[in-house]
């Protein structure tokens, strides 16, 4: 047995865990789509193999129940901070989730949701008196920090969703 | 002209490599590689998730599986839905292309 076998051995009992009834038949494929080349092609064939296997399946949802699910865990995070002090490891969550977005649309709306409770929920009164005041400036930025990682999260979003429904 | 979002290339040239006739995955990789003249070369996990996406819209389905006393081999087929994805895909590019040699037609050339 050779080392592209025990490594698509490896692989396949990935892919098996997500299309157990194809496992043999894609191995197989692999297999023979890898004999044809060298050690790049073989590389090539494991590597799609693992990415068949940890890709996220396609939504069947539409848009609208994608921003749905994305509303509750995006609520969720809301709870959280809620309840957790905010410590610069809560506050990353939703920059992890807008990174992790562009493969999954329903984490993009999740800090879409979670950034815009923030703005709406942020004292508007401190907001416009910081436009006169240079001290409450931070404020400001703060504010606007939220707005444009509003907008950011939602392209993300509407993007993730167009991307995963292209066949 | 439909509203269905341009089609990614591997899932494209799937459904060009089933249209003459079923084929099993391998078949399916070489049908490809041929007909580009080697410029496209699915990878297996390519191929399945395209066959995924295509099978989950009702754009190609299992034909028959044969083995051989080897291991299964599973062929597909195009649907009529696959077809007609596949010529509203060929119309959308021959549009674009034609776009694309109209307006190089009318460019005045560029000097240097």
């Amino acid at each position: 047995m050779s080392g592209y076998d025990v490594l698509l051995g490896i692989a396949g009992r990935l892919v098996g865990a997500r299309y157990p009834e194809r496992r043999e038949e894609i191995v197989e494929t692999a297999r023979a789509a890898g004999g044809d080349g060298g050690a790049w092609t073989r590389l090539a064939e494991l590597a799609s193999l693992v990415r068949l296997a940890l890709a996220p399946a396609r939504p069947r949802a539409s848009a609208r129940v994608v921003w749905l699910q994305g509303a509750v865990i995006g609520s969720a995070l809301v709870a959280v901070t809620l309840l957790a002090p905010a410590t610069p490891f809560v506050l990353a969550v939703p920059f992890v989730l807008l990174i992790l977005g562009t493969i999954d649309a329903r984490l993009a709306a999740a800090a879409t949701v979670f950034w815009l409770w923030r703005l709406t929920t942020a004292d508007l009164g401190d907001v416009i008196g910081a436009l006169g005041d240079a001290s409450v400036t931070a404020q400001l930025v703060r504010w606007l920090a939220m707005l444009v990682g509003i907008v950011i999260a939602a392209r993300v979003t509407r993007a993730s969703i167009r991307r995963a429904a292209a066949l | 002209m439909t509203d269905t979002p341009p089609l990614r290339e591997p899932t494209f040239f799937v459904l060009t490599a089933l249209l003459p006739a079923p084929l099993h995955g391998y078949g399916i990789i070489k049908a490809v590689e041929e007909m580009s003249d080697g410029r496209v070369r699915l990878r297996a996990g390519t191929l399945y998730a395209a066959l995924e996406r295509l099978e989950g819209e009702g754009c190609v389905v299992l034909d028959r599986e044969e083995s051989g006393g080897g291991p299964p081999r599973r062929y597909y087929r195009l649907t009529p839905a696959g077809v007609t994805l596949l010529e509203d895909e060929s119309r959308r590019l021959a549009d674009n292309a034609k776009l694309v040699r109209d307006r190089l037609r009318n460019a005045k050339p560029r000097t240097a």
